[in-house]
């Protein structure tokens, strides 16, 4: 009888655990199906970095890029977030017995008013933060056995700007022994090439001829120029770039003294500021972002988004991330996140790199359309699997400053644009479909968010502008609220292109001010 | 006594702070124990106007529109809604206070900043220790608040002239900010300011564009309170200057007065500083206008020969004495005093904005000469403690028997206890511009009270009472006593169940006429028949 029920009694359970085991993989299945943002690591991690690929320079493990853009994880983690969001409004119409439309007006309202409070308290931070800096003596001592350092210049139909760039670089104090010039251009780009050669640069300048492949883009053009860098500091300089001749030692130094820094950003500045209202405008953006923001940023310990130039290298520490994404449009936005993540600090060096603002909508648009194109993209590059990358880039707080500073961006201009579009409405027709949008405590909230708000992030941009003593520009501030408008335009083409043509990236045409003063001449 | 002051001197501003408080605390309490905080009109009527944002017909902020700048009353609000501190006052004293107590710092770190902590500490003590000053600090009017914030706003412009760092004027223009949106003196403050700053700038650096610059960098936060203002006017009445020339504005008060032959002052310079130099002279006394007036020759001197041009935002505070003077002159601000004609006493509060002034120029001498120093602070207090002890606090005696005061009001705080002890129901149609005291002291919610804050409701009250309203308050040449022709229009439908001097309450006869809910006439959906009390 033994012999008869232990084995039935062993196959019985055998079956049940099979079957609960069976069951628990289907759950297990069906539940990262559903939240598929918390299944990491993804396949594509499984090789880590491969610096020998050169089908499209993408180093990166692909869930880490933004070769494509809509994964299961984005999906699962957009659709969750919307599922969350509408229980949260339901529950509010439940609780304040208001129509959907009036909170919904209330939490934009909301919004504006905590994006005031962040960056109000980021520049106080920032403020009091003393930039990275060394004395010229320090600087001049600096003779012993400086390492190498590659800059690199990723040109595209720079003809115009080439004895500009050529004659910054020569200017660049460094020894010329340890010092390398990577040009890239793509083949076609002969204007350029042929303009390089006329001008005869010195020996360590070299060209390196991109091969013909997609994207064609810029962090593309420097992952193939990372293999042929020799230098243990890299810093990328744009075609139109004159960088403060002393900022690869002050860069050196600051390496040195802060061994936990992988990626220095500099102040930049712009040497056609008084062209037109537009540059003078762009350069009161640029005095708040690099003067008063992101020191801020850098005190508080959260992620910076850096600039696509003038930002300094450890080589060590761009291998570590996997170097460039070349289908991310603002690839120094993204950069910036991943260094962060993987626990590099970005130090703010109190250098200048001067550089040409944009000076005709026909330019800027285009200009501003990639950035705000390369913040979404990175919002959801970064957010495919959220709460892994809220551990990675240090916590809670950190996380929401990310929210705030990269889609937060692209959430606030798109606002702008639905707030003016609703206030001139309101002011033609007094439409009072609009009047039920915001009962009363609603309306004084918003109306003093968006009044104080705009007021606020206006003001800091003239603080900034003063601080930089660039006295004559302070009057034309007062105009910001009409360049938030171009910035808000240039957001929602953003958002068009997204969906039409992702990975274009709208080359930005310099050398207008050379052009002018050729005119004026 | 000169060596102890010399030995403690790194104390003073401890001392400062403390004896702020300490004093604050004292004479806050005696006077809320004396029932005085609340004895005149303009305190009543100012809780009044921050309650109204949150209880009403129409509750809101649209309630802050009108005439009273907003900043007093919306810094109410955290407290107004609890019913002891509306009903006691210290919603708002409690603001009072604490602008009392920065003021003296804010005097401190000025006289500190022009000559030393000895002269802060005189500055500080002059300010702090002057009745007036004590008493007016227990109310819940907006004179302290104004004071504070004007003097915070002098305390980081001096900063600024000193080190010339950007986040000093950037501090100003936010002290400006509170200071533009609590008095109207503000206004003229801040544009003078701006006016110093660019000539102090002008003259020390000679660089026109830095100075456009800085101008434009402080004038944007300093005029911001002035904008909205004038915006929030536009957006409620379409009209941004409502305030000024509005129905219950200065102007309107003013052309009442006159009619009634009460503005002796409009286009006579002579009565005009007659009217200033007693109000000044009753509320810091003869002594430190005196003393100040020595000083102040001495200052213009020291700008005119040796260019310390940092004493020219010493003289800023002056400029509400020459605010006044044209504003009674023009007729758009009245003050009387029982010195001259009619004999009574009315806003002469006003000169309390004169005592920093004096506190400032008395005190920076008196550190310099500091036997001088001693001997003035000692008279100045001896005349503080003649004016205490003879009862002679001319803000507490505008406050009581003023042209504005509580026995002034007596009708209205009659009817309004009247009201606290016969009312059962429905709602009462009152001007409360003309009226505040009636419905606190009646302590009715103002969910009850139909008044021009809810014009709709207003309105429709005016037109058909009846169907409106179940009570009404007349009071004579009232706008409800006019509408209605002091009563005889309502006789048809309403009993006249209260008449006491110039008060008078009217109550319906028959409900079953009160369709007020079907009129549909205000926001308040659940509002149909009020429940009693």
């Amino acid at each position: 009888m033994v012999k008869i029920v232990k084995p039935l009694i062993s196959s019985v359970l055998d079956e049940v655990s099979g079957f609960i085991l069976a069951l628990l993989r289907t759950v297990r299945v069906w539940f990262f199906f559903v939240f598929k943002f918390l299944d990491h690591p993804h396949h594509s991690e499984a090789r880590g970095h491969d610096f020998d690929n050169s089908g499209d320079f993408l180093f990166l493990p692909e869930i880490h890029s933004a070769k494509k853009h809509v994964y299961h994880e984005t999906v699962a983690a957009g659709a969750f977030v919307t599922v969350l969001f509408a229980f949260f409004i339901i529950f509010l119409h439940l609780a304040l017995n208001l129509s959907f439309l009036a909170i919904l007006s209330g939490l934009i309202a909301l919004f504006y008013f905590t994006f005031v409070i962040f960056k109000l308290w980021v520049v106080y931070k920032g403020s009091h933060y003393p930039l990275i800096d060394f004395s010229k003596k320090e600087i001049a001592e600096l003779t012993d056995d400086l390492p190498f350092y590659t800059v690199f210049i990723p040109l595209l139909n720079e003809a115009e700007v080439i004895p500009q760039i050529v004659r910054a670089m020569k200017a660049i104090d460094y020894p010329k022994e340890k010092l390398e010039f990577i040009i890239t251009l793509e083949e076609y780009d002969k204007a350029t090439h042929d303009a390089i050669k006329a001008i005869n640069p010195p020996d360590n300048f070299r060209v390196l001829i991109l091969p013909n492949v997609k994207p064609k883009t810029k962090p593309k053009a420097l992952n193939v120029a990372l293999h042929q860098a020799k230098g243990e500091y890299v810093v990328i300089y744009d075609a139109e770039i004159i960088p403060d001749a002393d900022q690869l030692k002050k860069a050196i130094l600051a390496f040195g003294k802060y061994p936990d820094v992988g990626a220095l950003q500099v102040r930049l500045d712009h040497y056609n500021a008084d062209q037109n209202i537009l540059t003078r405008l762009f350069n009161a953006e640029f005095a708040f972002y690099y003067d008063l923001f992101l020191p801020g940023l850098q005190k508080l310990g959260f992620p910076i988004p850096l600039s696509g130039h003038s930002t300094h290298f450890r080589m060590e520490a761009l291998k570590a991330i996997g170097a460039w994404d070349p289908y991310n449009v603002t690839e120094d936005c993204d950069i910036g996140m991943r260094l962060h993540r993987k626990g590099y600090q970005v130090g703010m060096l109190n250098s200048a790199s001067l550089e040409e603002a944009t000076s005709t909508l026909d330019s800027w648009i285009p200009q501003r359309t990639r950035w705000m194109k390369g913040f979404i993209q990175t919002s959801i590059v970064h957010l495919r699997h959220p709460f892994r990358f809220k551990k990675e880039i240090g916590g809670w707080i950190n996380f929401f400053a990310f929210l705030y500073i990269v889609p937060g961006t692209i959430v606030l201009n798109l606002l702008n644009f639905l707030s003016w579009i609703t206030q001139f409405i309101w002011f033609t027709t007094e439409a009072a479909f609009i009047q039920r949008l915001y009962p009363p405590l609603i309306l004084y909230f918003s109306i003093f968010s968006f009044l104080v708000g705009n007021f606020v992030f206006m003001y800091m941009n003239l603080l900034a502008v003063y601080r930089r003593k660039r006295y004559a520009l302070l009057k034309y501030v007062l105009l910001t609220p009409l360049y938030w408008m171009l910035l808000a335009v240039a957001t929602m083409r953003a958002v068009l292109q997204m969906i039409s043509s992702p990975h274009t990236w709208e080359k930005t045409r310099h050398g207008s001010h050379l052009r002018e003063q050729r005119v004026l001449e | 006594m000169i060596a102890m002051i010399e030995k403690y001197k790194p104390y003073i501003k401890y001392f400062v702070l403390a004896l702020a408080i300490f004093l604050s605390l004292v004479v806050t309490a005696l006077v809320m124990y004396l029932d005085l905080a609340n004895a005149s009109g303009d305190a009543t009527a100012r809780l009044n106007l921050s309650r109204r944002v949150v209880d009403g017909t129409s509750p809101g902020f649209s309630q802050l529109g009108y005439v009273w700048l907003p900043a007093p009353s919306l810094v109410m609000l955290p407290f107004i809604w609890i019913d002891f501190l509306y009903y006691s006052g210290f919603a708002g004293i409690f603001f009072s206070m604490l602008a009392y107590i920065l003021a003296s710092w804010f005097l401190f770190k000025i006289g500190e900043t022009l000559a030393g902590p000895i002269a802060g500490g005189l500055a500080a003590l002059i300010f702090m220790l002057n009745p007036n000053t004590l008493y007016m600090q227990a109310t819940p009017l907006s004179e302290m608040f104004y004071i504070a914030a004007m003097l915070g706003a002098l305390m980081y412009a001096l900063l600024w002239a000193r080190s010339l760092k950007d986040i000093y004027l950037v501090a100003s223009g936010v002290a400006f900010l509170f200071a533009t949106l609590s008095r109207y003196d503000g206004w003229i403050f801040a544009i003078a300011t701006v006016c110093v700053v660019a000539l102090y700038l002008y003259l020390t650096s000679r660089d026109s564009k830095k100075v456009e610059a800085t101008i434009i960098l402080f004038a944007s936060l300093a005029f911001l309170g002035p904008v909205l203002w004038l915006t929030w006017n536009y957006a409620i009445f379409d009209n941004p200057f409502y305030f000024a020339v509005g129905e219950y504005s200065s102007k309107g008060q003013q052309e009442s007065l006159a009619a009634a032959g009460f503005l002796p002052s409009r286009g006579d310079l002579e009565n005009t500083l007659a009217h200033i130099w007693y109000a000044a002279q009753m509320v810091s006394g003869w002594f430190l206008i005196i003393f100040s007036i020595f000083r102040l020759i001495y200052i213009v001197w020291q700008i005119l020969k040796h260019k310390q041009l940092r004493y020219l935002f010493v003289l800023l505070i002056g400029v509400h004495i020459v605010y006044y003077i044209l504003n009674i002159f023009g007729g758009n601000a009245v003050i009387f005093v029982p010195q001259l004609a009619p004999y009574l006493i009315f806003n002469v509060r006003y000169a309390l904005m004169f005592v920093p002034f004096f506190a400032i120029l008395v005190g920076v001498i008196g550190a310099r000469f500091q036997k001088v120093g001693i001997f003035m602070l000692v008279v100045i207090f001896i005349e503080y403690g003649v004016m205490l002890l003879s009862n002679n606090i001319i803000t507490l005696h505008e406050a009581v028997d003023g042209f504005a005061g509580a026995h002034a009001n007596e009708s209205r705080l009659e009817a309004g206890e009247w009201l606290q002890d016969n009312y059962d129901h429905g709602l009462i149609l009152v001007d409360i511009f003309n009226n505040d005291a009636v419905p606190f002291a009646s302590r009715i919610p103002f969910k009850y009270w139909v008044h021009v804050g809810d014009p709709k409701l207003f309105g429709a009250a005016l037109e058909a009472p009846e169907r409106a309203v179940d009570w009404a308050v007349l009071r004579e040449k009232d706008r409800i006593d006019e509408r209605f022709r002091s009563g005889e229009w309502l006789a048809s439908e309403f009993d006249c169940v209260y008449s006491y001097q110039d008060v008078k309450i009217y109550k319906l006869r028959d409900k079953s006429q009160r369709v007020a809910a079907t009129l549909g006439c205000n926001q308040n959906s659940d509002l149909t028949v009020p429940e009693a009390l």
